[in-house]
């Protein structure tokens, strides 16, 4: 049920002082009361006008001026309806996985689809919707809140995308910034709601029938290839490797292999090839699959790049180790102490651990723990001391950060850093800024005032990730000749690059606007620059947990259902209100401005 | 029916009363006024030669006797006068609370005619826009005069301009002449209706009516619109006490102006309240100005 309000109730103030106004001016030179004389011959040269009057008896039109007032300082004061203060946060999952097709043979995708839709239109007009889709990487779909009819033509622009979904790092995110929306989940996925504002409808009617190879590697003429089914029977299939030689020009299999596989109902089976050395890629592949055991076919297929241009980092450390970096692929880390930097040697980018040269390199830097009172940049550090510390907040956009949730990430011991003149918080803490970044001298700086190293990967995974998001900001891991991109995402090739194509297919990939091409499907894409050949890259649009049909739910903690928000709704009839009443305001005052003298005989009543 | 201020008592009264004029004027019948005309009158006029063919009768035989030569006497002859009443029916004569200024009016030419077809006069009666001119003779006549006035309406004052020139034309015969108005008009447009009805030769005497409601126009008002009775002109004014008494102070000088333009132009100028007792202004006030007696 609605009520009315006011928006801005301080505008009422208008109305008293327009009384007030009114009540003066028909108080001063209000309009008298007519006497017909005979004749004004002599009493003109009496004309003018009164000091003050001694009766005041308002006239009709200063009641209608009143309302007026009234209407303008109401319309003014932005009159709105207490809405019913619904704020519906709505999460499509539009991942990869809804792609697979049900015993019907129309995909996930077309029931959350629906279900949502259906959804939608049983909410009120009233309803501000916040609509979310997961792929190819979580987004809001609209900036602005959407109406249920604006959500509804939104999601109908919709498609089931080539990408993992994130539900639990959103509904985490989400948890953390408006917590009285009501939050509703379309997904082909199960989740154990544990929320009260929190609702999950998920798409039935999905088969758990599925072959999927979840993992490919290659190390040193060997692939290892996982693979996985899910069902309710064993099956037995082959498994193909095609290696492939690309490099005098022209794309041609030098080798193929087969595997015979005895898959079980959620048992990962592995196999291993040989590969010709001459082989820079190879294609991996579940060729004779039934179709009712095969909800998703994209997961068939993988590619494999095996080309490798390593970047070579130079780390500075008091230690002179590697500090564990060696463990990243397509880096290659040549270990210094601060004693033997050399800035005039080559090198592709600098991490200085605990340790700042004289003078910044004219290479990405990642300066880690600089010691105080540092002669490069004697404000980076705050006294020196070092405090344990809470992330509070951290740079939602930038590169490095986004898409983590550093809320339970706490430091022991660190560094609160100064921000300097070309620096821009990345995180802060409860002890202050403890990770800058900027870009002095046109190259990418980081300064971290906590440990990350040794590198060890998934031990501390939210320090890994942050790592490795670092050294791909900074060091522009991705995009160095090799490596695997992700279908449907744009990927960064780098300047010079002039044309990318389907090793398979031949099929141009178009470049766009800032530079970057996005692969639409999987496959082996070689990119050319104005200098030949320059590389290629795998490009894969599934992960293991996307093709896994049958997942662990997501479980969420529980939350307090908050109050707060807005609570108004303004309705546009302020504005008509307000508009109205300034029109018959301006109308009155203009018949207010006309003389009160008007000649000509026959005018006058009698 | 004459009003019903014209009671018995008053009427008797009023008969006592004579219309006279300051000069002479020709008539068209026997009357109780000097003519100018030489004829058979009581009062002698001249001696002329005989002619043959006059009446031996009026041979002044003493004076054959001492010059041996025959003189005819002449006398004046007494003829009746003409009497034009011009009433102002312009709307400031209506705009006194109940009509009275107009009442006054009706009252003062009602008995101006009663004492004149008493005596056997001529009555001429202008009402512009309602009675351009209409003649009017026999005792009798006083109800039909009385009856003229009923539902008269106010007229534009150029209506009345050109009304009062037809009455004047259409007069065969100049007489006495009595204008009966408020005068709240310019003196310039004063001097133009003395001049229209001077030009025939009338003995214009000019009655000036003023209300209450002219002597404080405002009544209980201190601030007011006026509005111009006639030309619907309208002025904001505020008046205090002491605003009023100049005003009344303007307006006794703008009948003092009007009573110098009448006088210079040869007419009699008589000022009269709507509130003073009819007999006394017509005992007094206009047996003063030389109309009545």
């Amino acid at each position: 049920m609605n009520s009315l309000s006011l928006g801005a109730p301080y505008l009422l103030v208008v109305f008293p002082l327009g009384m007030a106004y009114l009540f003066y001016v028909y108080r001063k030179g209000g309009k008298p009361k007519a006497v017909v004389i005979s004749s004004l011959l002599v009493l003109r040269q009496f004309e003018g006008k009164p000091t003050s009057r001694t009766k005041f008896k308002p006239p009709l039109r200063s009641l209608l001026e009143l309302l007026f007032f009234l209407l303008l300082a109401l319309g003014s004061a932005k009159l709105a309806r207490l809405a019913e203060a619904r704020d519906v946060t709505v999460i499509v999952d539009n991942s990869f996985s809804t792609k697979a097709r049900t015993e019907g043979g129309a995909p996930v995708w077309d029931n959350i689809k629906t279900e949502a839709e259906s959804y939608l239109s049983s909410l009120s007009g009233s309803t501000r919707i916040r609509l979310y889709a997961t792929a190819p990487t979580t987004h809001l779909v609209s900036d602005d809140s959407l109406s249920p009819t604006q959500a509804r033509e939104l999601l109908k622009k919709l498609q089931s995308e080539y990408g993992e979904d994130e539900l639990e790092l959103l509904l985490t995110k989400l948890t953390q910034g408006r917590t009285n929306a009501e939050t509703i989940v379309f997904s082909d996925k199960e989740m154990a709601v544990s929320r009260p504002a929190l609702s999950m409808r998920t798409a039935a009617n999905l088969p758990k029938y599925n072959v999927a190879i979840v993992e490919a590697s290659t190390t040193q003429e060997k692939v290892s290839v996982s693979v996985v089914m899910e069902g309710n029977a064993p099956l037995k299939t082959e498994l193909h490797l095609d290696a492939i030689d690309n490099d005098s020009g022209g794309a041609r299999v030098i080798g193929s292999d087969k595997r015979e596989l005895d898959l079980t109902p959620g048992a990962k089976v592995v196999a291993s090839f040989d590969l010709p050395k001459r082989a820079k890629s190879a294609k991996i592949s579940l060729p004779s699959l039934p179709e009712s055991r095969n909800s998703l076919k994209e997961d068939d297929i993988v590619w494999i790049n095996t080309s490798r241009t390593p970047k070579e980092i130079t780390v500075v450390s008091p230690t002179g180790g590697s500090l564990g970096l060696d463990q990243i692929p397509f880096i290659t880390v040549r270990a210094k102490t601060p004693e033997q930097y050399d800035p005039s040697s080559p090198a592709g980018g600098y991490i200085f651990h605990r340790a700042v040269p004289d003078s910044l390199p004219s290479t990405p830097s990642l300066i880690v723990l600089p010691p105080p009172g540092n002669r490069i940049a004697p404000t980076v550090t705050k006294g020196g001391e070092v405090k344990p510390a809470q992330v509070t907040r951290w740079a939602d956009s930038h590169p490095i950060t986004r898409y983590l949730t550093l809320t339970s990430l706490a430091f022991t011991e660190a560094l609160p850093l100064q921000p300097v003149e070309w620096s821009r918080e990345l995180i802060s803490s409860t002890a202050g800024p403890i990770a800058l970044v900027g870009e002095p001298l046109a190259e990418k700086v980081a300064v971290l005032g906590f440990e990350i190293f040794p590198f060890d990967g998934a031990k501390a995974p939210t320090v890994s990730i942050l790592t490795l998001n670092i050294f791909k900001w900074l060091f522009d891991t991705s995009s160095q000749g090799a490596g695997i991109a992700k279908a449907s995402l744009p990927l960064k090739l780098g300047e010079g690059i002039e044309s990318v194509r389907y090793l398979e297919t031949n099929e141009a990939i178009e470049k766009a606007q800032d530079g970057s091409f996005t692969p639409p499907q999987t496959g082996l894409i070689v990119f050319k620059g104005a200098n030949g050949y320059k590389g290629q890259l795998a490009v894969q649009f599934f992960s293991e947990r996307e093709s896994s049909l049958v997942r662990d739910p997501i479980k969420l903690p529980s939350l307090e259902q908050k109050a707060g928000g807005s609570d108004y709704l303004v309705e546009p009839l302020s504005g008509t209100l307000a508009a109205i009443a300034l029109t018959l305001l301006l109308l009155d005052l203009y018949w207010a401005a006309l003389p009160l003298r008007r000649r000509g005989p026959g005018s006058a009543a009698r | 029916m004459l009003p019903p201020i014209f009671t018995p008592q008053l009427l008797r009264k009023i008969e006592l009363l004579k219309v006279v004029s300051r000069r002479s004027f020709l008539g068209h019948r026997q009357g109780g006024h000097i003519s100018p005309r030489r004829g058979h009158g009581i009062e002698f006029a001249d001696y002329r030669k005989y002619e043959p063919g006059d009446n031996p009768r009026h041979i002044d035989w003493n004076l054959y006797g001492r010059s041996d030569r025959m003189y005819v006497k002449t006398f004046q002859e007494e003829q009746n006068l003409s009497v034009l009443c011009v009433v102002d029916t312009t709307a400031s004569m209506f705009t006194s609370p109940g009509n009275k200024k107009f009442e006054r009016a009706r009252d003062i030419t009602l008995a101006l005619s009663y004492i004149s077809l008493l005596q056997q006069e001529d009555v001429l009666l202008c009402l512009p826009g309602s009675c351009p001119l209409k003649s009017f003779y026999g005792a009798r006549a006083i109800h039909a005069i009385a009856q003229l006035f009923e539902g008269v309406a106010s007229s534009k004052p150029e209506v009345m301009r050109k009304e009062v020139l037809k009455a004047i034309t259409g007069m065969h015969y100049p007489g006495v002449a009595v204008l009966i108005s408020d005068l709240l008009i310019p003196l310039e447009d004063v001097r133009n209706q003395i001049t229209l009805l001077r030009s025939k030769g009338l003995d214009v005497t000019v009655v000036q009516l003023l209300s209450s409601g002219d002597l404080d126009p405002l009544g209980g008002e201190s601030y007011a619109l006026a509005i111009d009775s006639e030309s619907g002109e309208e002025v904001t004014v505020s008046l205090d006490s002491e605003e009023r008494r100049a005003y009344h102070q303007k307006v006794m000088e703008h009948v003092d102006a009007v009573a110098a333009v009448t006088r210079q132009l040869g007419a009699s100028h008589v000022y009269g309240e709507v509130e003073e007792e009819l007999f006394s202004f017509l005992s007094t006030s206009l047996s003063r100005s030389g109309l009545l007696r």
